[in-house]
């Protein structure tokens, strides 16, 4: 189990303005937990992250992990790196070019204070954890003489060769090709379960996040601005800024029309004069300006016949025009004009519109989301 | 229409390369072809070539001063890159990797040392360990005893010199390596769970190791064909290497001797040609290694606790022993009439004497001009000679690679060799430059040739061949091509090109002391000059005020660099 | 021998009553064709502190118009340069001096006969039979002690003195030239004979005297600085001037006293013949003499004494034995020789 309580890291710029870290970072991860931290660049994910390996030095707060206490800022204690069991991906791989694939992968056994590991025993665990990435018998190839994923790879297999109650990954896949992205992206989950290290991954790529992650942290400025599962997060999102980040959105600014609890439907008149039927998120006061996030691939296109529609309780209908249509593979996008607002959707590819065809739009409750502005 | 232009353009290429060609042949062959005749004919006293003979090998084989001084050279030369690189090194790491006070101090030290000529600093050291200097004085002081702790004209006191001297330019080449190399090298055995001194050995010195090993074998190059601190500190403490013997054969010897030293020279040019063969591959191995991070996070110094007081504290012994002390011993001698310990009552014979007489005579403004004018010239003439050569070579065009090999062979000619090779050259061909300052700017010009490559190549690698290629298309030829487009982008990389070799020929003795006559006395020979005929407080005062004027030269080198980003040769 | 020292004299002084209005007049039309030369160039082994500065300013001074130009290095430098500079046919110098420079240029056939006017009032030792030298100055070689580290009574006075174990390695001397080892031994040979100078260098070899590869002036400074309190084979002058300045230092007659003529000469090829003798004259005048006397320097016009009088033999009553450059020619590589297997 890893705890982080009101963890704060700042940095100083020059004129000593603050300039990026981390501020009061909370989170419990149960142990077997794949946790993201998402977030642009400079927005703290790998201060957090280099907090909780004792790389960085936090300003306060305090990390836990089983029943140990790695760092605490009140207390003033702080567990070295290197005692504190942590095995750590870097951006960079960092595997030591002077070494071949077997010494780079012993090296965490052969420093180890801790606990004593003989000869035989090494030779058994690292190649465990060699076939464990599917790098067996690679032990004798020099470092200098792997491909970018077989680095990280072994890059892996020294991490997990000490069979650490942590696991951190930071930014694994971002120097890979984006096939191989991919590939490796399974296969980090795979490892991940089998294994059942709980591992803390930071990501600015918000697909890695949802596909990999039990749960993710967003972070922006400096804060975590929101914690669930991957479909939380996509789904309900919390903030405009989550909304926005982790995937692809549309976004409108309304007036509440009546008062809502969380969860609640509500009426939002949009600017542009239309009136959406949206679920609260927070609960939000009687005009109150909100904001409304439509996710485009769950809209609904029908051509318009002109008949009335039918509308079920919440679902919110209305009239548009297409403006431009592209297919796109696993999906077609049609920016469709309604009124003064204009509306993209991913269709499937069976819908087939084209420009200047008359639809009804139909917006479920469930996916239209009112957020309110001071959820910025 | 176009391929006529492309066909002209060729043609003016070729010639280009061609008459380049024969500029640099004609610097940089004729040395070699001297040294080997000079080294295995009769030359007689008027120059004429006689008979070819084995002689001058066979008295160099005979009795022990071959050996002895090959032995010297090793040793010395080990010994001072072993005390440059403990120096240097630890000092690089210590302002690079952790997180130690004072670091400003580091680069203080290195930027006005850079610009001290060698003979001044090794006067200064040999005043600061000369058996009344303030060391040994301060060691009697506190133990009583009345011999002296260290002599400085021995083995140990040219070791301990030259690695001071080295020193500077470690710091600066090794902190640079540190700089770019990837800091999660280190922080991954950490989190593998290696204490800072398991990561520190197995790791950090490892990684570093070609790196190092490349370093090390410079200095050592360096020491083995360095002449100041074997004439000034080992000559009188009869401790010979191969240089100063070379030296002694021209200067000690009525007539010179010049199938000796012709012979020593071919012996200690082939000595270095084998070391650097070995110094490229070891530093393309060093290459190798180099793993640069996608990430721009700055490396997190390594949190020495209070051990950080600890580095703090070699940072200012860095900053007094190589700095401030020599300074602080140049200074008292200058206001003496003549050298005496440091001691209260030689304050009563304080005199302004030795700074009026520099200042006042015409000599030394002659001097200062010549060793001005010297400097300027042969970095200009070699940096627009490389600029050439370099896009020749970098763009592959023809002739690139040879004149490419051709500027950069005379590395090989340690200064020493190659002024007796000038010598030779121009006693015996009839162009009437010999004692000019003439053919001491020739001798600069081969030597500072290889230097030069190594600015405008690598800065010619980092242009992108469209960019020339863009403007090509537009219309203009090779020629317009190189003004409008090469050189603009290349001046940062040619501005501390020149600088660089400017700093180097202002403050080089073991060219010009062979070569200088009446009218082409720089300021190096002058001061060895003064130094063996017992001017030293005179010395000291026209050396600091020289210090002076080359420490501003010296900045802008510093800060030039830093931004283009070249890295330094080493000398 | 006596009968014709005294002719010589007297026909010296006959030959200089009858030779001054044309000198003179010859003085005229040189001095006009120094002016048109501009310049003259002296390849000199004196320190240029003390004695090539005043020298040619007061030159300079003299003849307006005629710049001196001057390169100090010791004898051995001074003739390679010299011999080489002809080698590239190309003789930059006009005019030089030295102990130990003038006989390989001789030998070389670089060195011009010229015999001023004013070397009339020098004794036959002192110049050149065949006029191809006259001495400038004389040198006087003698140990020089530290006064702070040894006391005067306590030096060693004798060359027996130097062989006491307590001066082992407190002793040192410069490794090239006369003024130095080499000539140190040059002088024992010559004064005690081959046996018996032998002999004692065998037993002054256990005294580990300290070699510096410096000029005789750079070995005395390290005495007065303290590095050594003895310095042996060194210029008697240069511990006066020095001790003039505070420096506490001082010499030591120990007989008998090697002395050395430093010779002037002028070249064959020189570029500016007119001005080169116009110098020469002028070092040679009493001038020129008077500003070595002033100097601290020993002039070898014996009409013009030293400042401090005792440090020429005559008033400072000691034996001088005469070495000329002839005979350091041929000798030297021989002391050398000694000197590198007994000292080295």
């Amino acid at each position: 189990m890893l705890a982080v309580e009101g963890l704060t890291k700042l940095y100083a710029n020059a004129t000593d303005a603050i300039a990026g870290g981390i501020r009061d970072a909370e989170f419990r991860l149960e142990p077997g937990t794949f946790f993201t931290l998402l977030g642009p660049s400079g927005c703290g994910k790998t201060t957090t992250l280099r907090c909780i390996a004792g790389l960085e030095k936090p300003d306060s707060g305090i990390v836990r992990l089983g029943d140990r206490i790695l760092f605490d800022g009140a207390a003033g204690m702080s567990v070295p790196m290197n005692r504190r069991d942590i095995g750590m991906v870097f951006q960079s791989y960092a595997i030591w070019p002077h070494m071949t694939v077997f010494e780079n992968v012993a090296f965490p056994l052969q420093v180890s204070k801790d606990v004593r590991y003989g000869a035989a025993d090494i030779a058994a665990r690292v190649q465990k954890a060699l076939e464990t990435v599917n790098l067996g018998g690679y032990g004798n190839r020099p470092a200098t003489r792997l491909s970018g994923g077989e680095q990280q790879r072994v890059a892996l297999a020294r991490a997990i060769v000490r069979e650490p109650q942590l696991l951190l990954l930071d930014e694994p896949l971002s120097n890979l090709d984006a096939h191989l992205r991919e590939e490796m992206r399974v296969e980090l989950k795979r490892l991940q379960r089998q294994t059942g290290i709980t591992t803390v991954y930071v990501t600015h790529d918000q697909a890695e996040a949802l596909s990999m992650s039990d749960r993710i942290a967003v972070i922006e400025k400096g804060r975590i601005v929101q914690m669930d599962t991957p479909e939380g997060i996509y789904y309900r999102p919390k903030t405009r800024f989550v909304a926005g980040f982790v995937g692809v959105t549309n976004m409108a600014r309304g007036t509440a029309e009546a008062a809502a609890s969380a969860g609640a439907a509500v009426a939002v008149r949009i600017e542009t004069g239309e009136q959406i039927f949206c679920q609260a998120v927070g609960s939000i006061g009687a005009s109150a300006s909100v904001a409304v996030s439509i996710r485009p691939e769950s809209v609904r296109l029908e051509k318009d016949d002109g008949a009335a529609p039918d509308t079920p309780a919440g679902e919110t209908v209305l009239r548009g025009r297409v403006d431009q249509a592209s297919f796109q593979g696993q999906s077609r996008r049609y920016d469709v004009q309604i009124a003064g607002w204009r509306l993209m959707v991913l269709a499937d590819p069976q819908v087939r519109l084209s420009p200047g065809d008359e639809v009804r739009v139909r917006l479920s409750l469930r996916d239209t989301i009112a957020l309110a502005d001071g959820n910025e | 229409m176009s391929s006529a232009r492309g066909h002209v353009d060729a043609h003016s290429t070729r010639w280009i390369a061609a008459i380049l060609g024969i500029i640099i042949a004609l610097l940089v062959l004729p040395p070699v072809w001297y040294l080997f005749q000079g080294s295995l004919f009769e030359i007689t006293p008027t120059g004429a070539v006689g008979e070819f003979t084995f002689e001058h090998y066979r008295r160099l084989l005979e009795g022990e001063r071959l050996a002895t001084s090959a032995v010297n050279s090793f040793v010395f030369a080990i010994g001072s890159a072993v005390v440059a690189l403990l120096f240097g090194g630890v000092l690089a790491w210590i302002v690079e990797r952790t997180n130690a006070p004072f670091k400003v101090l580091a680069y203080l030290t290195t930027i006005i040392s850079l610009g001290t000529p060698y003979v001044l600093y090794v006067t200064a050291w040999l005043f600061l360990l000369g058996k009344v200097g303030p060391v040994n004085d301060l060691y009697r002081w506190l133990t009583g005893a009345n011999d002296v702790l260290i002599n400085v004209h021995s083995m140990t006191g040219m070791v301990l010199v030259e690695g001071m001297l080295w020193s500077p330019l470690v710091f600066l080449l090794l902190s640079a390596t540190l700089r770019t190399s990837n800091p999660e090298f280190e922080e991954a055995a950490r989190m593998s769970g290696a204490s800072v001194w398991d990561t520190i050995r197995r790791i950090t010195i490892r990684l570093a190791l070609p790196a190092v090993m490349a370093l090390v074998l410079l200095v050592f190059i360096r020491a083995f064909e360095g002449f100041e601190v074997p004439a000034l500190v080992g000559l009188p403490g009869r401790v010979n290497v191969l240089t100063t013997d070379i030296f002694l054969a021209l200067k000690d010897t009525v007539p010179p001797d010049a199938g000796r030293a012709s012979a020593f020279s071919v012996v200690l040019l082939c000595v270095v040609a084998v070391l650097l063969a070995f110094y490229n591959r070891i530093s393309k191995s060093a290459e190798r290694f180099h793993t640069v991070t996608g990430k721009g996070f700055r490396a997190r110094p390594f949190d020495l606790g209070a051990g950080r007081w600890i580095a703090g504290v070699i940072i200012i012994a860095n900053f007094l022993f190589v700095l401030v002390l020599p300074n602080l011993v140049l200074l008292w001698a200058s206001v003496l009439p003549f050298f005496q310990a440091v001691r209260w009552k030689a304050v009563g014979l304080f005199t302004l004497e030795n700074y009026k007489a520099v200042i006042n005579s015409p000599f030394y403004l002659e001097l200062v001009w010549n060793t001005l004018i010297l400097a300027a010239a042969s970095a200009t003439i070699v940096m627009v000679l490389t600029l050439v050569v370099g896009w020749l070579a970098v763009r592959r065009k023809p002739g690139g690679w040879l004149l490419d090999q051709m500027a950069t062979m005379p590395l090989i000619f340690p200064g020493i060799v190659l002024g007796t090779a000038v010598m030779q050259i121009y006693l015996a061909v009839p162009i009437p430059i010999y004692g000019t300052i003439w053919i001491i700017l020739i001798a600069y010009v081969i030597r500072y040739l290889p230097y030069g490559m190594r600015y405008g190549y690598s800065g010619m690698l980092q242009i992108h061949r469209e960019l020339e290629e863009a403007a090509g298309m537009s219309g203009a030829g090779n020629l317009v091509i190189l003004r409008r487009i090469v050189l603009p982008l290349l001046a940062p990389a040619v501005a501390s090109g020149w600088l660089f070799i400017f700093l180097l020929a202002s403050r080089v003795l073991s060219l010009p002391i062979l070569l200088a006559g009446p009218d082409s006395q720089t300021i190096a020979v002058a001061m060895y000059d003064m130094w063996t005929n017992g001017q030293g407080t005179e010395l000291a005062a026209m050396g600091l005020l020289w210090t002076l004027i080359m420490t501003v030269i010296a900045s802008g080198f510093y800060f030039l660099s830093r931004r283009s980003g070249a890295g330094v040769y080493g000398n | 021998m006596l009968g014709r020292r005294v002719f010589l004299n007297l026909s010296g002084i006959l030959l200089a009553g009858a030779m001054i209005p044309s000198a003179l007049a010859a003085d005229q039309g040189m001095i006009a064709a120094a002016k048109k030369e501009g310049e003259v160039v002296w390849y000199t082994t004196l320190i240029v502190k003390q004695i090539v500065r005043p020298m040619a300013a007061a030159f300079e001074k003299k003849y307006p118009g005629i710049k001196v130009r001057y390169v100090r290095a010791n004898a051995t430098s001074t003739a390679n340069k010299i011999l080489n500079e002809a080698r590239a046919g190309k003789v930059a110098a006009d005019i030089f001096d030295g102990t130990s420079t003038e006989p390989p240029l001789e030998k070389a056939g670089l060195v011009a006969k010229y015999v001023p006017a004013s070397a009339a009032k020098y004794p036959p030792e002192y110049k050149d039979p065949q006029g191809y030298w006259v001495a400038g100055n004389l040198y006087f070689l003698t140990p020089g002690i530290n006064t702070s580290l040894v006391k005067k009574a306590d030096a060693p006075k004798t060359y027996e003195d130097l062989l006491d174990p307590k001066w082992k390695g407190k002793m040192v001397w410069n490794a090239s030239s006369t003024s130095s080892g080499p000539g140190f031994i040059g002088n024992v040979l010559l004064t005690m004979g081959e046996q018996k100078g032998m002999a004692y260098l065998e037993k002054l070899s256990k005294q580990k005297i300290v070699s510096m590869e410096a000029s005789a002036r750079k070995v005395l400074d390290s005495v007065v600085a303290g590095e050594y309190p003895i310095a042996l084979q060194i210029f008697n002058h240069h511990t006066v001037i020095s001790a003039k300045k505070g420096a506490p230092v001082d010499w030591v007659a120990m007989q008998p006293v090697m002395a050395l003529v430093s010779t002037v000469s002028v070249l064959k090829d020189a570029p500016h013949p007119n001005a080169g003798r116009l110098l020469m004259d002028f070092v040679l005048s009493e001038e020129g003499q008077k500003i070595f006397a002033n100097a601290n320097y020993l002039p070898a016009m014996p009409s013009v004494p030293a400042k401090v009088k005792n440090l020429k033999p005559e008033a400072g009553n000691y034996k001088a034995n005469v070495v000329t450059p002839d005979k350091v020619a041929t000798d030297l590589p021989k002391w050398k020789a000694i000197f590198d297997k007994m000292f080295r």
